[in-house]
């Protein structure tokens, strides 16, 4: 259902979600004029600059080799480059709908390549060794008399977060709103929201785990004796603990990209909180669609995070011993940054393969693959279905048309290709 | 255009809705549905399947599982050791066709994520599908009952079903969840317990919630699942609630669950309570219930029962997932192994088959594992052995511990369920009960979904590998084997409701929710093929 009304020469967009960080606040008013986006009326800094950011892309619809090329030629090319390929594998996925995602395990699944949605594995480890205690964001909005950020810095990263759902709403269960709430803060540097905090702790850096474990003792009830732990007076993390036991609905929020250990031992204290009050925790993770690609990921092949498909035996776990990312002979990036995968150790493997990228940039750099496919830009010129960070599925609607085709629709061609080649 | 015709030729057929009870027949299908035999002999059927020897009925319903959506979607994250019984989205779908099922419900969607359930529903191949929605805990329903408001409480219930594309109101622990989400030990031990803030008591949900399901001509009546569940000494609260249901159409889901004797603490007094629950259902038209049999092995509890799912965990030191829902409902999840070896468990298997047997009426009582709760829904066949073989249940029986073996009842119960009985608690009778009029039966005019089994000795055998599965007829497995992954359709409801009461409704969602009135509705045109059951 098209929502948007016109006024004048506008179309005005009411309710529209945005996608520049986790929180995918829904309820962003956007103007349009023709195809420019004058305004994003309720959406935070970061907000603005993805909506208002947006120009619609000139130039060609695709690259190969740094050359410009049609669209066909490029699906060509990245068919036969997918279809060649021993061990190919689709990465990214972060930035598109379900819709897209779907598309991008059916294409996976007919080259007989492996998947990966990159930046999931601390979560998903955590939740496979002690499971994981959360609610929606609105149960922490309504109920959550004390909060707990660990080592994330929301104000910055998640603008309206405090405002819209942990900090300031008045509920049924806190009518008084902020002043019924507590926040504590614990942090290795002075953030924003550290400032913001009603107790605030400053640890050294590098203490996270020995800390966790700390607090997890020290609300098993287990006596330590130490004056100082992790930079910090012992009494101080005590006094954290009795705000722990004092809370009735008590959530502590942490950087969705913590590492492994750090996460879970969040979610162990988070467990162990349980016995005494009702807690939850929630990572905060960043923009895009990277929750809804773990989703699809798991219900299309019921593995979350990587799969590989071997002709004849469906969907196998990637860490069952079978050829891992590094054995890849081609990329596909899906819509995501490119650079997401710099920030992994098999980064320099990666740089030497083949590689073809679809991406919603305004600007993609026509090196940055062998074949660049240009799409339609995520969170704008895109329907479909997000997830919030919470799991919360919204719905995505384009607010300006676009020149490009969606993700899916490419994704889509290229199988097409993939499967003719193949008779 | 001249319409295609499929015939099904010298089956024979069990269609106990219809009457028909093992007799041969020739089945005519086109365009979907179940039809007369065309009057004009020349017309020859463009395939005919011989069914010489073979026996036809509808495609199975199962009215109660867990098969979808986000509490489905983390137990697979969580348990990939536990794929084989929380399969993907498309094995679902195919291993349902595999075991003659065409259609099945998922028994507890909230409607927050309600979009989420739809699109794994779209991705479940072969099968027609629907849910239940989540209403036991919501805040609006509880605003309602304290304000005294039934006609707003029943226009919210019509609302929340078109809004969610959903098939039936679905109560879980009404009350307790929400006071769990209050305290740390917070639930409802009885109809009388008071919710925090809301000042309504379990009792009074169920009896609103069922009132207003039957004032909206809903198809299927409110589904129940009751306080307690699992827990020693339970069964008095399983009959207040089947007492403060009267007056009113309702399902009991998973009653094997709730049917437990004993006390607190001690598990030497755990035990059957059936005899005198099954005789209330026995006299009671307005109750059915599923049984949520358990078999031995791996299972995943899952639940909307928050506080059940902690318990799991506790229990059992094994992961726990938990995921409280906004003004809705909670989620728990944590795995589970049953074991013969274990009393409990051996008494929860006795309890399930206890019920089967000693239920009168096979109209009112369905198959289910309350899958994946007490193991997966591919051991249909194997219950089914134990139904309709006695010596077999007596061996198994045999094998359990010595209190469960001498003090169930099962020891002296000899009925043996026929292939007309089967039919019924695995087709005709769910597809009743759900009121869905074109599945469960072959009738004219109903959805062509036939299953073909080849007869033999051991039931098992026979239920487990159906020769034929035609799905809206088309062929789905054929010798065994799959031929072709149809797309189902998405069954849901759409009531008429007094629209009058969507100001104040919208005035309390946005102060309420953290997503806008606006985003709620799961759009028609986001849930594949779909269709509307009266």
């Amino acid at each position: 259902m098209d929502p948007s009304r016109t006024v004048d020469d506008r179309r005005i967009w009411p309710d529209s979600v945005c996608t520049a960080c986790g929180c995918l606040c829904d309820d962003i008013v956007v103007k349009v004029k023709g195809d420019r986006i004058l305004e994003a009326q309720g959406a935070c800094s970061i907000g603005e600059g993805h909506f208002l950011g947006n120009r619609r892309g000139d130039g060609p619809e695709a690259w190969i080799h740094g050359e410009p090329a049609n669209f066909d030629e490029a699906v060509e090319r990245a068919a036969i480059l997918l279809a060649g390929a021993s061990c190919p594998l689709v990465i990214g996925l972060q930035e598109c709908t379900t819709e897209g995602h779907r598309a991008a395990v059916e294409l996976a699944e007919s080259i007989g390549g492996g998947l990966e949605v990159p930046g999931v594995s601390a979560t998903i480890l955590s939740l496979q060794s002690v499971g994981e205690v959360t609610c929606t964001l609105g149960e922490i909005q309504n109920r959550a008399d004390f909060v707990l950020i660990w080592r994330a810095d929301p104000v910055r990263t998640h603008p309206r977060l405090f405002s819209r759902h942990v900090l300031e709403p008045r509920s049924d269960f806190l009518p008084g709103g902020r002043n019924d709430r507590f926040l504590a803060v614990v942090d290795i540097r002075e953030t924003t929201t550290l400032k913001e905090a009603d107790l605030a702790i400053p640890m050294d850096e590098g203490a996270e785990v020995e800390a966790l474990w700390l607090l997890r003792a020290l609300v098993k009830g287990i006596a330590i004796e130490a004056e100082q732990i992790a930079g910090v007076a012992l009494k101080d993390w005590q006094a954290l603990v009795e705000r722990f036991r004092a809370a009735r609905y008590g959530a502590i929020l942490y950087d969705g990209r913590s590492n492994g250990l750090s996460v879970r031992g969040i979610h162990s204290l988070v467990r162990e909180l349980n016995e005494r009050t009702r807690f939850v925790v929630m990572p905060l993770h960043s923009g895009g669609n990277g929750v809804g690609a773990r989703n699809v990921l798991t219900w299309r092949t019921g593995l979350p995070g990587a799969v590989r498909f071997v002709e004849g035996q469906g969907p196998l776990s990637s860490d069952a011993g079978l050829p891992s990312a590094t054995a890849a002979d081609a990329v596909l990036v899906v819509s995501g940054n490119p650079m997401v995968m710099d920030n992994e150790p098999t980064t320099e493997v990666r740089r030497k393969i083949p590689r073809v990228l679809l991406t919603g940039n305004q600007e993609p750099h026509p090196q940055a693959a062998e074949v660049v496919i240009r799409t339609a830009a995520f969170g704008i010129e895109t329907s479909g279905t997000v997830y919030r960070m919470d799991g919360v599925p919204l719905p995505l609607r384009a607010v300006v048309a676009s020149r490009f085709p969606t993700v899916e629709a490419v994704l889509r061609s290229i199988e097409h290709r993939v499967r003719e080649r193949r008779a | 255009m001249i319409p295609e015709f499929l015939k099904i030729a010298g089956g024979t057929v069990y269609d106990p809705a219809n009457g028909i009870d093992g007799e041969v027949r020739d089945l005519w299908m086109s365009g979907g549905k179940i039809v007369e035999a065309p009057s004009d002999f020349e017309t020859r059927p463009a395939r005919t399947i011989d069914a010489k020897g073979l026996v036809v009925m509808p495609g199975g319903v199962d009215m109660h599982c867990h098969i979808v959506g986000s509490k489905v979607n983390a137990a697979r994250m969580m348990c990939p050791e536990h794929g084989e019984i929380i399969p993907s989205t498309t094995s679902t779908g195919l291993r349902y066709a595999g075991l003659g099922y065409t259609t099945a419900f998922d028994a507890a969607i909230a409607p927050l994520a309600a979009r989420h359930a739809h699109e794994e529903l779209v991705d479940t191949p072969c099968i027609d599908r629907g849910f239940f929605a989540l209403m036991g805990n919501n805040h609006y329903i509880m605003r309602a009952i304290r304000q005294n408001e039934p006609d707003r409480l029943k226009a919210f219930v019509g609302w929340l079903l078109g809004a969610s594309k959903g098939f039936a109101a679905k109560l879980v622990n009404p009350g307790g969840v929400e006071n769990w989400k209050n305290r740390p030990e917070g639930n409802a031990r009885d109809l009388e317990t008071r919710v925090d803030h809301f000042e309504v008591t379990p009792g009074q949900i169920l009896a609103s919630v069922a009132w207003a399901a039957d004032e909206l001509r809903l198809p299927h009546p409110v589904h129940v699942h009751t306080l307690n569940l699992g827990l020693p000494g339970n069964w008095t609260t399983t009959l207040q609630t089947m007492k403060r249901l009267e007056g009113h159409r309702a399902h009991m889901a998973h009653i094997q669950f709730h049917s437990y004797d004993g006390g607190d603490g001690d598990e030497s007094t755990f035990g059957s309570k059936v005899g005198p629950l099954v005789e209330y259902l026995n006299d009671h038209p307005n109750l059915t219930v599923d049984v949520g049999q358990i078999v031995f092995g791996p299972a995943i509890g899952m639940t909307a029962d928050g506080p059940v799912g902690h318990f799991l965990g506790r229990l059992y030191g094994t992961k726990w997932y938990s995921n409280d829902i906004e003004q809705e409902t909670g989620c728990g999840v944590a795995p589970i192994e049953y074991r013969n070896t274990t009393a409990v468990h051996a008494w929860q298997w006795a309890i399930g088959l206890e019920w089967f047997l000693l239920a009168r009426d096979p109209w009112r009582i369905a198959m289910s594992t309350d899958h994946p709760n007490g193991g997966s829904f591919l051991a249909y066949p194997r219950i089914i052995k134990l139904l309709m073989d006695a010596t077999f249940r007596k061996d198994a029986l045999a094998a359990l511990p010595a209190e469960v073996r001498e003090r169930s009842v099962l020891r002296d119960l000899d009925r043996q369920y026929s292939l007309s009985e089967i039919a019924i608690i695995t087709r005709a009778g769910p597809a009743r009960m759900l009121g869905l009029t074109n599945k469960g039966h072959l009738g004219i005019g109903a959805d062509a979904d036939v299953t073909i089994y080849t007869p033999d000795p051991d039931p098992e055998v026979m239920f487990a590998l159906p020769r034929y599965v035609i799905h809206r007829g088309r062929i789905v497995v054929e010798q065994g084997e799959i031929r072709e992954a149809t797309r189902g359709r998405t069954l849901h409801v759409a009531p008429d409701y007094d629209r009058g009461v969507e100001p104040d409704l919208q005035k309390w969602f946005e102060s309420s929710y953290s997503i806008r009135w606006r985003n709620y509705p799961v759009e028609a045109d986001t849930i594949g093929e779909s269709e509307v059951v009266p």
